[in-house]
């Protein structure tokens, strides 16, 4: 079936390039739909919301993200990801608390509210430890605390200059991976393709400049890879994983992820994957919909 | 050449062809119908295409088969733009380094890119 899609964006990525081609190659009609202009209606949809059969939020920021999906969700369309997983994949806390949840291996966590508090986690945990802002990506504002000095100036700077979502200390135990980590790109829990991102820094996004080489997923890392995604709600999501020597652990799910870098990488062809599941979802969706009008 | 390889070779950034199946025409038409068929609808008629709009798809189709030139709305030095140009998308003066958005293909217009913001990300 030839299928309306409709892109929440706002900048149009390589990786969103990607996805148009291969929509538009298929024969799809695609709605680029620029979140900045629109003035979304709390009664009805835009004009632009007209006929879609799904809708791809690809919003790079957050907050347009969560409400954008939210407005597709009462206007009936369906949208990949569900508010549900962009709510709680947004925000680090609600990610690390659903993964514990769901007993998906994850790094220990404590979060804090006031200076003082955040440096007792932090010297529960010991040197190194990470201390991560709880919206943000790419591996920016992220620090790696090596003593209790620079843990001090580092809050404190945190506390005086930060915006008030920086008054939510994220304080993580540091894992000690072997220079890379992992991340796979999954629809609803099966994985399209891995790769490692390996630096000699302790951030090793892809956005910094990690090398990135193809990664096989063994049994167990399969099986942490659709419990994540379960855990956040599944979705078209990448599942960062890093190893503990015996086993994974995962750090992150990420719900409107990039995978130019995977695409590059691995011998796959991503985002043809991507659109076969899309086409598998809007197809499941509209029988939803007609059995729905038939009962 | 794997799958993956060969699709992502077909001509992406050569600047000399949109990818194959790309259907650049139909899309600015269908475009332009949606303002017409409402303008239309108001008047209590209905036409769907006019020999303006595929002239139109024709002129757009053609000029994106070949790489644009136009000058950077920071330092004023000529800009190579590649075939497949996007609207929303950002390129980079090759001269200043300003980051520019794609606001519009047809002929291309570029405003500087709104700074990045500490909530984007995957
Ligand atoms: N607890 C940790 N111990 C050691 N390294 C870590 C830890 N948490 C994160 N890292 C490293 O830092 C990098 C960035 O971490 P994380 O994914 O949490 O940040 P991010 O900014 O949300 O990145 P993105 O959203 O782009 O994946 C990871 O790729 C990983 O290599
Ligand atoms: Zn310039």
């Amino acid at each position: 079936m030839t299928l309306q899609v409709g892109i929440l964006y706002s900048r149009i990525r390589r990786d969103e390039k990607l996805l148009l081609n291969e929509l538009r190659e298929r024969g799809h009609e695609v709605e680029k739909i620029d979140v900045r202009k629109q003035a979304f209606d709390i009664q009805e949809a835009g004009e632009a919301f007209d006929d879609l059969d799904l809708v791809i939020d690809r919003c790079l920021a957050t907050s347009r993200s969560l409400y954008a999906t939210r407005f597709c969700e009462a206007y009936g369309i369906p949208v990949v990801n569900s508010n549900e997983t962009a709510e709680v994949c947004a925000d680090k806390v609600k990610n690390s608390l659903a993964l514990e949840a769901a007993g998906v291996p994850t790094p220990a966590t404590k979060v804090a509210f006031t200076k003082e508090s955040a440096l007792e986690a932090i010297e529960s945990f010991g040197y190194p430890c990470v201390l991560k802002p709880v919206v943000g990506s790419w591996g920016r504002l992220m620090a790696k605390i090596d003593s209790k000095s620079a843990a001090e100036a580092i809050l404190e700077h945190k506390a005086t200059l930060g915006h008030y979502e920086h008054k939510v200390f994220y304080v993580q135990e540091f894992v000690d991976k072997p220079g890379r980590d992992m991340r796979v790109l999954a629809v609803d829990g099966e994985p399209i393709a891995a790769m490692a991102r390996s630096s000699e820094h302790w951030l090793t996004n892809a956005a910094k400049g990690a090398k990135t080489e193809p990664f096989e997923l063994d049994d167990e890392a399969l099986e942490l890879v659709e419990k994540a995604s379960d855990a956040v709600g599944g979705g078209l999501l990448g599942v960062d994983l890093m190893e503990t020597g015996d086993s994974y652990t995962v750090h992150e799910v990420n719900h409107t992820v990039e995978f130019k870098a995977l695409n590059d990488a691995v011998d796959i062809d991503v985002p043809g994957a991507v659109v076969d599941w899309l086409e598998e979802k809007a197809q499941s969706e509209a029988d939803t919909r007609s059995m729905e009008v038939r009962a | 050449m794997n799958r993956a390889e060969n699709r992502r070779g077909c001509g992406r950034d050569d600047g000399r062809r949109p990818p194959p199946g790309t259907n650049y025409l139909f899309d600015d038409i269908r475009k332009r119908n949606r303002g017409l068929k409402l303008f239309n609808t108001v008047r209590g008629c209905f036409r769907t295409l006019n020999f303006t709009n595929i002239f139109e798809g024709f002129k757009g189709y053609h000029r994106r088969g070949w790489s644009t030139m136009t000058q950077c709305v920071e330092c004023g030095a000529d800009l190579t733009l590649h075939a497949d140009l996007e609207v929303g998308e950002i390129v980079d003066c090759t001269t200043c380094g300003a980051e520019l958005e794609v606001i519009d293909v047809e002929p291309p217009v570029l405003e500087k890119a709104p700074e990045l913001e500490e909530d984007w990300g995957e």
